[in-house]
């Protein structure tokens, strides 16, 4: 109860799919998607594999909450090793896609090896299939899914697929799924690409019946869907203006990473958040966003749909991005715009447009470009060499590289590398601002102290929603503690990320965090699956599998090295705003986060803690 | 003394109609403290989550005895998140 | 009082509780598949719509069903199906002009909308309100008083 209990195992050097049954001990101890998958494949890869090569293997997982009436019931996610960072790398995704493998009967896919030439799975229920994708190479996301619907001659079928970025094997390719959802970061979509696989199409019609006891599984689920509905964040904040009503916020605060984090805070920054997707435009009169849309089971629908402006230079010739579509989230216009200096809300959309369209990451996409631009404004990367003026604030520049990087047109074969391989070929790698590889989201580890501790031990690389205490230092969720220092904040930073893996392994959306604390979380998995699932072996299980996540990254090479900041956020002062003056008091967290995670001082897990988590 | 107001998200609407973007320039007695523009504004902490002078966090306990100077600029946001 | 179904595709966010509430109802199970109520996401307008069986007052359903397998709910009005008699020819998923009834391939019968007997799921399912159960007579009420609200405005 809980689980279908099924693994769809598919090789795809040999070109066979076999049902296998799910390792019910494993489910009990990490539950689902982000637990669940990592087990399989921190058990099954050696982390040594090159994340490009056909020893690694790429999985998609549900959680035991995916495809039920919980709300938000329908994440599923990707786990890998990440060819942008070399560490383990594990992408989450809502839309439709997830829900509907479980309706199909499996609780995960996993896929190995290399098809010999490009091919697509198809699984209806218990038929698993892989056909040719001769006709779909070459496509973007969208025609990929539109093809597949209409060769099949089935509009409910469900797809997942890379664009031309993960063909091109762009390190920070993702898998779009749904249209305008997204596996995102690290470069899930190059592992796909890699592997010669462009879709993953599902029709699931045998449905969900697996859950432990449906009235009490009702009854919970409902009580915790009116504490999203009652909560002003979740209930309303979040629907009317989605993520980009941060814009504002952490612009006022002094934290908004601005060109290539060489600047906190962004003039235009107002121009181009939340409330001006609200704006109506001079031009046609009509406000960028559409209105607002859910993933599979969500009752917040925090989603953007929005209408570009038609008569914006970047679509003026081009009516098929003048439909509605997925719009802007905080991190992709922050990406796009503000670290880039970008102010023109309709380029960023275009842009976003685009990574939606081919399958990339735009947080890694955006502050790529942004490096590239330092590069450029201190002469280290030439016109000639890029092919235009590229400075920061040149919205056609910007706009020019989303079209080419994940074509690997011109320069745009250089962008696809990442900030960091990109600047360390122009001999300036410290302006990369990343962790691990992967590039900073939309808060300043400056600026928020506890956020700088927790890009450095992300175990996917920088990253915000692995630790989201920026809800907590800047929005008082669930209480207010002061973003300018450092005292308590590796305790912080454990907490959230202990939390956090409860959330990655249910099946439900992290947003609902905003709301819920896992007090809420625990009830609706104990309905749903058997098993004795306390609020204390939840708890374990979160710090199971970060230490789990640590282990793999360390037998993979990464180590206490890596557990960094670039030079510009320890030595480089905020230059303005309430932060003025402040670098990030990393030296002085991180020993104390260590020694509170149970490691020693080279961030290793001592043996009794492994044994405590039963590791 | 001249202060800025700035209402994000749906608190714009609580400020006069015409107004560009969402920031009013106020005209307030000295020694006038954030608890008193947020009244004038009917802003109870319930609603008013996020108060920031010149970027700065003040607390709901704190608004009432908050002096603002000349020039300062007050931000105030309902609860809001993101990712 | 007889109540109908009230679809308002501006609310509706694609979350498709309703689809999963329906399918557990009739079925038991969290299965959109097997939903009478359906949402359509139409991409480029922007606009997701739920559609379902408007419970016509002379169902052609009704009156194409050589075996009088659908009878009316005389508390409801609801078009319903007698699984018992439905012997799965179709003729009625041919007959309906919007759809809405169609054959479910495992079981042999036809499925539509019941309204639950009076007591509709997918209502309290759905979190923006898009459906509710409203009276019959009065579908065009909320219509009705956004344009009055206009009228009142111009007079003063």
């Amino acid at each position: 109860m809980g689980w279908t209990r099924k693994v769809l195992r598919v090789n795809l050097t040999t070109g066979t799919c076999v049902a296998e049954p799910l390792n019910m001990e494993w489910a009990q101890d990490y539950l689902g998607c982000r637990g669940l998958a990592t087990k399989y494949f921190t058990t099954e890869v050696d982390p040594k594999v090159d994340p490009l090569s056909p020893a690694n293997k790429m999985l998609m997982v549900t959680g035991p909450l995916t495809g039920t009436m919980a709300s938000t019931g329908g994440r599923y996610s990707v786990v890998t090793k990440g060819p942008l960072t070399g560490a383990i790398a594990c992408s989450n995704s809502g839309g439709y896609f997830g829900a509907e493998m479980k309706f199909a009967g499996w609780d995960m896919i996993i896929f190995e090896g290399k098809s010999p030439k490009p091919v697509y799975l198809y699984v209806e229920n218990d038929r698993a299939e892989l056909l040719d994708a001769a006709g779909l190479w070459g496509k973007s996301c969208w025609d990929t899914e539109e093809t597949i619907k209409a060769s099949h001659q089935d509009p409910q079928i469900r797809v997942c697929s890379i664009g031309l970025a993960g063909e091109n094997q762009v390190l920070f390719a993702c898998i779009i799924n749904d249209l305008h959802r997204a596996a995102g970061r690290s470069g899930v979509g190059a592992v796909m690409g890699s592997k010669n696989l462009k879709a993953v199409a599902i029709r699931g019609t045998k449905g969900f019946g697996g859950i432990r006891d449906f009235p009490a599984f009702l009854e919970v689920t409902n009580q915790k869907k009116k504490i999203l509905a009652d909560n002003a964040v979740t209930g309303q904040g979040l629907p009317k203006y989605g993520t980009q009503v941060l814009m504002n916020v952490i612009n006022e605060m002094g934290a908004l990473p601005t060109r290539n984090h060489r600047d906190v805070q962004f003039d235009q920054a107002s121009k181009i958040g939340g409330e001006a997707m609200h704006e109506k435009r001079p031009t046609d009169g009509k406000a960028q966003l559409v209105t607002n849309a859910a993933c599979f089971a969500c009752t917040i629908a925090c989603g953007r749909i929005s209408k570009i402006d038609q008569t914006h230079f970047t679509v003026t010739n081009n009516p098929k991005y003048w439909g509605a579509t997925g719009g802007l989230e905080y991190e992709a216009a922050w990406a796009l715009g503000a670290a880039n200096g970008v102010g023109d809300l309709e380029a960023l959309h275009y842009a976003n447009m685009l990574c939606n369209e081919q399958g990339m990451d735009p947080i890694t996409f955006g502050t790529t470009v942004g490096a590239a631009m330092e590069l450029y404004e201190l002469g280290l990367l030439t016109k000639e060499q890029i092919g235009e003026e590229a400075p920061f604030g040149s919205t056609k520049a910007m706009a020019h590289f989303a079209e080419i990087t994940a074509r690997g047109e011109g320069f745009g074969k250089e962008l696809a590398l990442g900030s960091k391989r990109l600047c360390a070929k122009y001999g300036r790698p410290d302006l990369s601002m990343s962790v691990k590889g992967q590039e900073f989201p939309a808060y300043d580890g400056r600026a928020i102290q506890g956020m700088g501790l927790a890009y450095a031990t992300s175990n996917r690389g920088a990253c915000h929603l692995r630790g989201y205490t920026v809800a907590s230092e800047v929005l008082g969720i669930p209480v207010k503690t002061d973003p300018h220092v450092t005292e308590g904040k590796a305790e912080l930073v454990k907490a959230f990320q202990d939390a956090t893996g409860v959330f990655d392994s249910a099946g439900i959306c992290i947003f609902t965090s905003f709301a819920w604390g896992l007090a809420d979380v625990q009830p609706q998995i104990a309905a749903a699956c058997e098993g004795d699932w306390s609020m204390e072996k939840l708890a374990l299980m979160g710090e199971r599998i970060w230490n789990m996540e640590k282990q793999f990254n360390l037998a993979a090479g990464l180590g206490k090295k890596d557990d960094d900041l670039p030079p510009r956020l320890k030595t480089e002062a905020c230059k303005t705003g309430p932060a003025k003056g402040l670098v990030s008091g990393l030296d002085k967290m991180l020993p104390e986060y260590y020694q509170i995670r149970g490691w020693n001082e080279d961030g290793v897990p001592k043996r009794e803690t492994l044994e405590r988590l039963g590791l | 003394m001249k202060i800025t107001l700035k209402l994000h998200a749906n608190l714009m609407d609580r400020l006069p109609p015409g107004t560009k973007g969402h920031a009013v320039v106020l005209d307030v007695d000295d020694g006038t403290c954030v608890g008193d523009v947020l009244a004038q504004y009917d802003l109870p902490p319930k609603i008013a989550k996020l108060v920031l002078v010149n970027g700065h966090y003040v607390a709901p306990e704190a608004r009432a005895a908050a002096p603002l100077h000349d020039g300062d600029h007050l931000a105030v946001w309902p609860p809001v998140a993101g990712g | 009082m007889m109540k109908s179904l009230y679809l308002d595709p501006q609310k509706c966010t694609g979350c498709l509780q309703c689809e999963m509430a329906c399918a557990y109802e009739h079925t038991g199970a969290f299965n959109p598949a097997q939903s009478r109520i359906k949402i359509f996401n139409f991409e480029h307008e922007g606009r997701m719509v739920p559609y379902t069986c408007t419970q016509c007052a002379e169902a052609w359903c009704l009156l194409a069903c050589p075996v009088e397998a659908i009878t009316m709910d005389a508390a409801t009005g609801a078009k319903v199906v007698h699984d018992g008699t439905c012997v799965g020819c179709k003729v009625c998923t041919i007959a309906c002009p919007f759809g809405t009834v169609n054959y479910v391939a495992e079981t042999g019968k036809v499925q539509k909308c019941d309204l639950c007997g009076g007591d509709p799921e997918c209502v309290k399912a759905c979190p923006t309100g898009a459906i509710t159960y409203v009276d019959a007579d009065w579908t065009g009420l909320d219509r009705m008083r956004a344009w009055a609200g206009r009228a009142n405005s111009a007079v003063l």
